[in-house]
Formats: C-alpha cells, structure tokens, sequence
C-alpha cells in the first residue's frame, strides 16, 4: 500500500524549474530519504507534501488524499519535523506536551517523557534557552508522543553534534521498525541517512536519478578505475560511465554496470587500458558518483 | 481545540496582557489627577463650561492608547508565529486550518474585550468622582470609537506582521492607516449618533483578512 503518491510533480519559481515530472511513492512501513545537493528541491518537495505550497503542476497524494486539501484526520496521522526542529520555543517541555496533547487522539506521553528524562532541563525551562540538541529531543519526543503513522523530517540532523544525531537515528529507526511506521525524510548529511533509510531518492537539478533500496544501490553502484598506459587520452564515450574523472594515467568513473560489462564498453571504443579495479561505495560515495562534486 | 489554542496563545500573549492592563490603570489615574488639577486650576465652573460648550475632549491623551494596545498585542501573538515560520507547526495542527486562525483571532478580541472592560470601568469610576454622568455618557462614546480602531488595528496589524512580501505589507500599511484615520476626525466631545455603528463594519470585516496572507502563504506565495 503506498503511503505517499507524488504523481508528475513539477514546480517551477520564477520560470526556474526546480524539478519536473517527478514520480515516486512511498510504501507502508519503509523509511525513505531524499537526497539531493542544495537547491535540487529537497525542501520544495517536503513543502508540498504538508501542503505548504502548491505545486507548478501535478499532483502529491498522502492516504489518497491531494496535500493541498488534507483533512484534519489524516493530518493526525502524519507526525511533521520542520527544519531546525523549530517548536514553540516560548513553552516550556511540560506546557508543550499539554498543548499538543489535546490535538491528538492517540497520545502517548510515556515516550516523550522518556526522552525529556534524558536531558538536562529543569521542566520550567522554555525551550528558547536550549540548545540545539535538546530541542531536537523535544521536537522528537513530540512527533513520538503523537503517535502518528507517517513521519515526514525535513532535514534532521541539522544543527546537531554527532551524538545527538546518533541518539536521533537510532530512536527513529528503532520505533518506525517496531511499530510499522513509514518515513520521509531529507538531511544533508549522509552518513545519518545509511542508518536509517530503506529506500533512497537521488535528486539532481530537474530529475529524479534513482530510486531503489538502499542495498540495491549498494551492490549495483561502484566506482571503477582504469589505468591507462598512456598520459594522453580521451575519455570513452558511453552514458553508462557516469561522472568520468582524468587522473594522471588513469580514469576514475562510476557505474551500475559491473567489471565484465565496463571492459566490454572500452573494447567497443577501442580504448587502450592496463587494468580495471572495482570498489564498493558508501552511501555518501553513492551520491557523489551520481551528482558530481559539483 | 479551542481551549488548547487559547492556551498557546495565552502563553505568548499573558505578559503584554498584563503590561496593558497596567497601562490602562495608570492611564486612569493619570486622567484623574489631570480632571483633579484642572479643576482646582480653573475652577470647576470653567472647566464644566469647557466641557459643555466647547465639547472639549478632556481625555485626549489617552487618545492612542487603545490603538497601541491593538498594535502590541498583535505583534505579542502573531510574531512569535513568523519567527522560522512556526505558523507551519500551527497550520499542521489537525483542525481546519481557517478555524485555527479565527480561534487564534478569537483569543485577541476576548483580550481586547477584557481589557476595554477594565478600560470603561476605571474610566467610568474616574469620571463619575468628578463629572456629571452626562459627560461621563458623551466621553465613553469617543471611547468606543477609539476602542473600534483598537480591534481594527489589532486585526490589520495581525495580517502585517503574518505578510511576508514587503510589496503587499507596505500596501496593507497604506490601507490600515487610511481606515484607521476614519476613526480619529472627531475632535469633540461625544460622537454622531449611527457613526459607531456604522464604523464597526470596519473591524467586523478586517477580522476576515487574516485569511489572505495564509492562504497564499499555503500556496507557497511567502
């Protein structure tokens, strides 16, 4: 059962096109992230799932329902982390559980007090006078008190030193697995998502490069090198080598193609070549071969 | 849902509440003492002739003071909403996303209301010591007119503050002091019998603005 249906979304500022004929789902009970560098619209694509911006054309579907027009009932089932972990900082933790307490029919306060036990805050403390973990913490243990059956977490690891970012994946990846929840996230840094994620999407400017599990990815995407005899060359031309860099007498590229299938690419465009060496990729790794550095 | 709001919006307005309800106090104390000195100054045969055939607004200084405390209480409410754009978290609530808004403006007409309440009290216990209730019945209709253009600026203002396009902010300001003047050409004691009532349709219909800016804030136009 899909989640998450963004059918032919477009979005355009400006006559800047920002991504175009987009089409992904999101299926019950996976945890899926979207990577993409700055300005590819990770963001653009979080805003029109909660319905805070209307996109140029398409359409985006959560529980079947168009974002533009979601019911207050199935707005209770989706759990919603903006960027920053921006809550109501002139609450304090106790005032803020209240608040929210009241909206959701499925409250559960023992997580989020669970969580709030772990920090230091005194429970008169407005969440403006802490810092960015703990506020990270909050905005966590809110969406987990909440209970919801969609997660969608713009950027999480914004902010956040390395132990709060652990702290954060692993309490994530722990409830969404025990209670059959389903994620949508975005974050800039990689190494987070690799823990958490199921599924990924790599954007680029306009596209969608790929969708697929995360150990499909894994295995089928590798960066190759090959060494050349010579300093003076030209790069085979194949749309297969993604991403080709001279170095010296060698070429570093990277493919869904494996060992046999890049040799037999070279021999068909007769280019000379001593070796290939194959190495696995990380995830980070992953998106830089797909994106370029640049 | 109501309650709950009310209790958000509580939390980001109390101080201001209160700051305004000090002001309201000491505004009547001061008008007091300013009645009590201008009497003993000119007597109080000049200062009634003053009142009756001058129709002579005695309590002029408190003049903006309604329409300031529409302004910082709208600034009190909604800023804290624009500040990274927590008015997401708001809107996310599950509730229709208009009822929210007009609960959020809900809870600054009951404020306004409470504290204009406090405001013709004092204000008629300050007057009724020195005054003739005739003075006191003419003076709290200039009241009620200023009290309009504190609703009606605390609902402009509302929508100021949530705008996020210089352009359309500059043009709500234009706008905003255009009706607000429409509540201050009066300089004398006592207003026209159906002008209040013809005026409160300005409030009535600023109320319904805070749904412009929020709507093209959803469509992504902020």
């Amino acid at each position: 059962m899909n989640i998450i249906e963004c059918i032919n979304l477009t979005h355009k500022y400006n006559n800047k096109t920002i991504f175009s004929n987009m089409n992904f789902n999101v299926e019950k009970g996976k945890i899926l992230g979207l990577l993409g560098k700055n300005g590819t619209g990770k963001s653009t694509t979080i805003n029109i799932m909660n319905g805070f911006l209307k996109p140029t054309s398409g359409k985006c579907l959560i529980y079947g329902e168009n974002t533009q027009q979601l019911s207050p009932k199935t707005k209770a089932k989706i759990g919603f982390l903006i960027e920053g972990h921006i809550q109501y900082s002139f609450m304090t933790i106790k005032q803020i559980e209240k608040f929210y307490s009241r909206f959701y029919p499925n409250w559960e306060k023992e997580p989020y007090w669970e969580l709030m036990s772990k920090l230091n805050v005194a429970p008169k403390q407005k969440i403006s006078t802490m810092s960015y973990g703990q506020r990270s913490q909050i905005a966590l243990g809110l969406i987990l008190a909440q209970d919801p059956d969609l997660l969608i977490l713009d950027d999480f690891s914004m902010g956040l030193d390395p132990g709060y970012r652990r702290l954060f994946v692993e309490y994530l990846r722990d409830y969404a697995k025990t209670k059959n929840k389903t994620i949508f996230t975005t974050s800039h840094i990689i190494q987070d998502m690799e823990k958490l994620i199921d599924d990924v999407i790599i954007i680029d400017y306009n596209k969608v490069i790929t969708h697929q599990s995360i150990n499909n990815l894994t295995n089928s995407f590798k960066q190759f090198t090959i060494n050349t005899p010579n300093n003076n060359f030209t790069l085979p031309h194949s749309n297969l080598l993604i991403n080709a860099e001279v170095k010296h007498q060698s070429i570093e590229c990277y493919s869904f193609c494996n060992k046999q299938e890049i040799e037999s690419i070279l021999n068909n465009n007769n280019f000379i070549f001593n070796s290939i060496s194959e190495k696995q990729l990380n995830l980070e790794d992953i998106f830089i071969g797909l994106t370029g550095k640049y | 849902m109501i309650k709950s709001l009310f209790y958000k919006e509580w939390l980001k307005t109390r101080y201001t509440i209160i700051c305004c309800a000090f002001i309201i106090i000491a505004s009547c104390i001061y008008l007091h003492l300013s009645i009590k000195h201008s009497i003993s100054k000119n007597g109080v045969e000049q200062y009634w002739f003053s009142l009756l055939y001058f129709r002579f607004i005695y309590f002029n200084d408190l003049k903006y003071i309604p329409a300031f405390i529409g302004i910082v209480l709208a600034i009190s409410q909604y800023m804290p909403e624009i500040i990274n754009k927590k008015i997401k978290l708001t809107l996310h609530l599950p509730a229709n996303e208009n009822k929210l808004l007009m609960t959020m403006h809900l809870w600054g007409t009951i404020a306004l209301s409470f504290l204009f309440s406090l405001f013709y009290v004092l204000f008629i216990i300050t007057n009724n010591a020195l005054l003739p209730v005739n003075i006191t019945f003419a003076a709290i209709e200039n009241l009620s007119l200023w009290f309009l253009s504190s609703y009606t600026t605390y609902y402009l203002s509302s929508i100021i503050i949530l705008e996020n396009n210089w352009r359309y902010r500059i043009l709500f300001i234009c706008i905003s002091a255009i009706l607000f003047s429409l509540f201050y050409n009066n300089n004398s004691l006592g207003i026209h019998n159906f002008y209040i009532l013809k005026i409160s349709f300005i409030p009535i219909i600023s109320i319904l603005t805070i749904i412009y800016p929020i709507t093209r804030f959803r469509k992504g136009d902020i």
